[in-house]
């Protein structure tokens, strides 16, 4: 008979149970990556091409030691990563090798900002000394040459130069001879590893992959000059720290930072902003755009962690600003100009080139409620009687978008003399002109009347000219052109924000 | 005998057997078939370490030779170098603690699970059990991708620490573990007579009683080689791994993703290196298994 209170199950059961809590408690623990949230988060989790390794590593842990923040970065290929990231839900950052995976990730709304890194070319990489006297790029469908390639599927090189050699037919005869003496690989390291070895002749690899492997040496090829791919940095959307997960992005494309790491490694860095902890951006902006723009401008400073100074009046005085301080060379100019019209913006055309439209808005005739001098036409401003308020054509948009609208009917002159009472210097002014009963009708925005709509009547212009349209600039001597250049994303993202303040949307993302 | 016997062919005895000149043709082809890829085999491990000797790897890192000056002249080759990265340590560390709490977490499900599959017949038996192999069949990535996958389907902060976080690396290595495992110990129960433990149940014993006391001791051997199964198993894993836990460095990285990152930046020698770890890790796991588990449970 066995002895009751004894049983090897139970002693094996509970020894086992004591091990495995001994063993949980000796796993790196480490601090949880995504439960921080704010700026100051400890921890960032970063998806990172494989083919960006050495680079990454560097800055990330140079971005350590200097602000004591981990990186833990999670390797792959791009597009590996990019389902990864779909089907994970989480994570801080993905480092792509090909700006073409950043947008499908903004398409399928995991990512939001994106910065530019590097460039990359590609190049063929032969074993040094060049065996097989490889010197163009019909060399790799010679008889004798075995060659690896990147698969046009799978990896961004391939795929490049599949389109690069497809015009010219030559992909046809180099996807034959790689099927008939080579291999087609998934990851361009592969590549790079298989020439490294031996077991192939030559393989196409980007500019910056090469120079990583000494074993390797670099074929120039005519016809691959063109090609280029984008390196670019975006933050998820599944971040729960977006300012840390941005400090941190803005630090590995700062130009002073991670850009010389990348420079240093083979890697052709972009033009990219001067590395500060907390960035100032100067915004100089028509008055009209501020009933949309200001709660864009406040969410995007606390999202990037910057301080905007915003700077509204009317574009006339911003314009003339402008050219007083870039005259002076002193500091306080505008990193980007957001217009009331183009107007004014291609008075500062120098300053900030291709800059963007926005929206646009009506030119309307607001009149007193019920409309008692029955204003209808433009014609009818110029009735005996009729007290008519516009802008000062010197200092604002509004100004000069009417006299030009005046004087396409001939009218301007003649009101200017007989009916125009009083001229301020922003839209926004010349509504309590009517509202006090000081002017019987004024030629203001259609979003400045949003807010009184109920007590003043807005009869509609038929012109093509009776409209204003909000261009957006960067000014191309800032020191935050990429900064600038992500608010313009923020405020093309807030389509929502300005149709609700009255305007039209025109943004165009492809725009420069 | 009968008149028949003359028309059958002989059939040749043992000695006679043992010297014919076919017998002899007969084995050598199985011997040089066999041989062959013995010396595959061999070949591959002293092509490792031929590549390693010839090449020229880098330094051991100065910082750690600093603090183990003995290891270091020890290690004074390219695994030594491996050695020195706080990476690779941190790998190796982790491979050994995830392995081992994998092993254990298999064992409490092979056990249970092998033993009723071993001696109870019930509605869908062979139902559950092709669902038992299914982590063995499956592609390792679709392994990862399908427990990625299902826990989109579990609450955020479960989700949150679990995917690409430490567990995420136990969890894949125990799917596929626990799967071998299972199969080493219901053949391990297979083995076990019945008669013992049912002769326990009428002195009085209980079912637990007689499984601890009677089954749990004769199947010792094949709790061992199941361990070292699942142990090895979970060493070697890396499609799971890499799709439901990620290769973050210094956080998931186990050995398998340290060869595949070192690979992925063109360090040849240091995923040798690192191979050489694994390679040296699993012929110990089949000498314990030869010489203490269970000879004649296979999978």
């Amino acid at each position: 008979m066995m002895r009751q209170s004894w049983n090897p199950l139970y002693a094996l059961a509970g020894g086992s149970s004591l091990v495995v809590a001994l063993l949980i408690l000796l796993l790196p623990t480490g601090r949880q990556p995504f439960s921080s949230v704010g700026p100051s988060a400890d921890k960032l989790f970063l998806y990172c091409a494989a083919g960006l390794r050495a680079p990454t590593e560097r800055v990330a842990r140079q971005y350590e030691q200097e602000y004591g923040v981990q990186v833990d970065l999670q390797y792959g290929g791009s597009n590996t990563l990019l389902s990864q990231i779909e089907v994970g839900g989480v994570g801080d950052l993905y480092l792509a090798a090909d700006a073409a995976y950043i947008e499908l990730a903004q398409q399928k709304q995991l990512a939001r900002e994106a910065i530019p890194v590097a460039t990359m070319h590609p190049v063929v990489a032969v074993a040094v000394g060049n065996p097989k006297g490889i010197h163009g790029i019909a060399d790799l469908w010679r008889d004798d040459v075995a060659v690896a390639l990147a698969n046009p599927d799978q990896a961004a090189v391939g795929k490049l130069l599949r389109n690069q050699l497809t015009a010219t037919r030559q992909w046809q005869l180099l996807r034959d001879a790689v099927r008939k003496r080579g291999v087609f690989k998934p990851t361009v390291g592969d590549v790079a590893n298989d020439v490294k070895l031996g077991s192939v002749d030559a393989g196409v690899l980007w500019d910056a992959v090469a120079a990583q492997y000494p074993e390797l040496e670099t074929v120039v090829c005519g016809e691959l000059n063109d090609g280029q791919v984008n390196i670019e940095i975006a933050v998820l959307s599944s971040t729960k720290q977006p300012t840390a997960a941005l400090h941190f992005a803005r630090y590995l494309a700062a130009q002073d930072r991670g850009l010389e790491t990348f420079g240093e490694l083979g890697y052709e860095p972009v033009d990219g902003d001067p590395w500060e902890h907390r960035p100032e951006l100067t915004l100089f902006a028509g008055v009209v755009n501020r009933r949309a723009l200001e709660p864009i401008v406040e969410g995007f400073a606390a999202r990037e962690g910057a301080d905007v100074v915003t700077v509204y009046n009317g574009c006339g005085i911003l314009t003339a600003q402008m050219k007083t301080l870039e005259a002076d060379a002193s500091d306080g100019f505008p990193d980007a100009f957001m217009a009331c019209d183009t107007h004014y913006m291609d008075v500062v055309s120098d300053f900030f080139p291709e800059p963007a439209n926005v929206s646009n808005t009506r030119i309307v005739m607001v009149v007193e409620k019920g409309n008692p001098k029955r204003i209808l036409r433009l014609e009818d401003l110029a009735k005996p009687g009729v007290r008519l308020a516009l802008g000062q054509p010197q200092q604002c948009t509004i100004g000069v978008l009417s006299r030009r609208l005046l004087e396409h009917v001939g009218l301007y002159e003649r009101l200017l003399n007989a009916n125009v009472v009083t001229q301020t210097t922003s839209s926004a002014l010349l509504i309590p002109s009517v509202l006090t009963g000081g002017a019987d009708v004024a030629l203001v925005y259609e979003t400045d009347v949003q807010a009184e709509r109920e007590r003043l009547g807005v009869i509609p212009i038929e012109s093509e000219l009776a409209k204003a349209v909000q261009p957006f600039g960067v000014a191309a001597g800032s020191n935050h052109r990429r900064l600038s250049r992500r608010l313009l994303d923020a405020i093309g993202r807030s389509q929502d924000q300005f149709e609700a303040a009255g305007f039209n949307w025109l943004y165009d993302d492809l725009a420069p | 005998m009968s008149d028949d016997s003359h028309n059958r062919p002989a059939i040749p005895t043992s000695s006679s057997r043992r010297h014919s000149d076919a017998d002899v043709a007969f084995y050598s082809v199985f011997a040089v078939i066999g041989g062959a890829y013995l010396l595959l085999i061999l070949a591959m491990l002293l092509a490792d370490a031929a590549y390693l000797v010839q090449s020229e790897s880098a330094q051991i890192d100065p910082e750690w030779a600093g603090q183990h000056p003995l290891l270091a002249t020890v290690f004074d080759n390219a695994v030594g170098v491996a050695f020195s990265d706080r990476y690779i340590r941190q790998s190796v560390y982790l491979s050994l603690v995830s392995c081992s709490i994998t092993t254990i977490l298999s064992l409490w499900v092979a056990v249970p699970v092998g033993y009723l599959l071993s001696r109870r017949q019930f509605f869908g038996k062979d139902f559950i059990e092709a669902i038992l192999d299914i982590p063995i069949v499956l592609p390792p990535l679709v392994v990862g991708l399908s427990l990625l996958i299902l826990f989109q389907y579990l609450p955020g902060s479960l989700r949150e620490n679990v995917v690409y976080q430490v567990p995420a690396v136990i969890l894949s290595q125990f799917v596929v573990a626990c799967a071998f495992a299972v199969r080493v110990m219901r053949a391990s129960f297979d083995h076990i007579d019945p008669r013992r433990e049912q002769v326990a149940l009428t002195l009085g014993c209980s079912r637990a009683q007689a499984f601890g006391n009677v089954v749990l001791p004769e199947t010792g051997p094949g709790l061992l080689t199941a361990a070292t199964l699942a142990w090895a198993r979970s060493l070697g894993e890396f499609g799971p791994l890499l799709v439901f836990a990620g290769a973050t460095r210094g956080k998931t990285e186990v050995l398998s993703t340290t060869v595949f990152l070192e690979l992925s930046i063109g360090n040849l020698e240091g995923a040798v290196a690192v191979s050489f770890i694994m390679i040296f890790a699993a012929i110990t796991v089949l000498v314990i298994t030869r010489r203490w588990g269970s000879r004649h449970l296979t999978l």
